[in-house]
């Protein structure tokens, strides 16, 4: 058996391993959700700033990327650790039922991994969210659109967005899409009127 | 003449997760290995108690033996070895 063969095999190996453990299953939840609070924390913040009478597109721009980053940043670390411990415990009690270590197992590589990649997925879910709205605001930075126009296409996008999540969503549960979208649809039109509410409030 | 293990049998104790055919087409591909044959005996929570045939002009059981610890399997026991002198004229 070649070298190439075998490194291709223990992949393999490790694939099959990350579907048996829900990988997929759990990777899919993670940046729903996360992309989910991504657009809603981002369409919130773009609404309440120019509500209360933000004006200013530098500090809306830049806080804007500042919070993705930071969402990036939080999913990365808390999902990281998170996933880490409850794999490890999982692995543990295998350990316990084989009589065995499985520190150097397939399984144990493929626990890692699993971690891994649902820490990035949780960065890039809520980062990608809010950068896709945070992207129309850089355009009033180097005037080719209006301010105004630009917060709308914010809140249009977020709110297409969020429509195409649940749509996603439905479209592997028996509710059907359109069932899905307009409810994720709804809860960014409710975030608007909060929003819209607070600004007359504050 | 050489003497090689043609045939071994291991009662071994498996993660569920594992699914039994990658477990076999792993072992299939090791060198002197031509057919493996799994059968579950019992089914717990987590593990499941198999009987492992390994069968091959020239079976290594340490590569066996390699392959089930990399895959997270621990062998209970050998509990038969059946070995053949090659070149031998039935």
């Amino acid at each position: 058996m070649s070298e190439d063969s075998s490194w291709r095999e223990r992949l393999g190996l490790l694939l099959d391993y990350l579907d048996a453990t829900d990988f997929s299953k759990i990777a899919r939840r993670y940046f729903a959700l996360n992309f989910f609070d991504g657009v809603l924390t981002m369409m919130g913040f773009t609404l309440g700033y120019y509500m209360v009478g933000g004006r200013d597109p530098h500090a809306v721009f830049g806080a804007g990327i500042a919070a993705s980053v930071a969402m990036g940043l939080s999913g990365l670390v808390g999902a990281l650790m998170t996933e880490m411990a409850e794999r490890e415990r999982d692995l543990h009690e295998l350990e316990k039922s084989l009589f065995k270590d499985l520190g150097n197992s397939v399984i144990a590589k493929s626990q890692r991994m699993a971690a891994v990649l649902i820490a990035i997925i949780d960065a890039a879910a809520p980062a990608l969210g809010a950068l896709m709205l945070a992207i129309p605001l850089a355009y009033p930075l180097v005037d080719m659109l209006g301010y105004d126009y630009a917060i709308a296409a914010s809140v249009a996008i977020g709110l297409a967005a969020l429509f195409a999540l649940g749509s996603y969503l439905g479209s592997g549960s028996r509710r059907g899409m359109l069932k899905y979208g307009v409810a994720m649809l709804l809860a960014g039109v409710s975030l608007a009127i909060i929003t819209a509410l607070m600004g007359v409030v504050l | 003449m050489k003497v090689a293990v043609v045939r071994v049998v291991f009662d071994v104790l498996k993660p569920r997760e594992l699914d039994s055919t990658d477990l076999a087409r792993s072992l299939c591909e090791l060198n002197g290995v031509s057919l493996v044959n799994i059968v579950v005996r019992e089914v717990d929570v987590r593990t499941e108690t198999i009987r492992l045939i390994v069968e091959g002009a020239d079976v290594d059981i340490d590569d066996v033996l390699d392959k089930l610890d990399e895959m997270g399997c621990a062998v209970r026991s050998i509990d038969s070895v059946t070995a053949k002198r090659q070149g031998e004229q039935q």
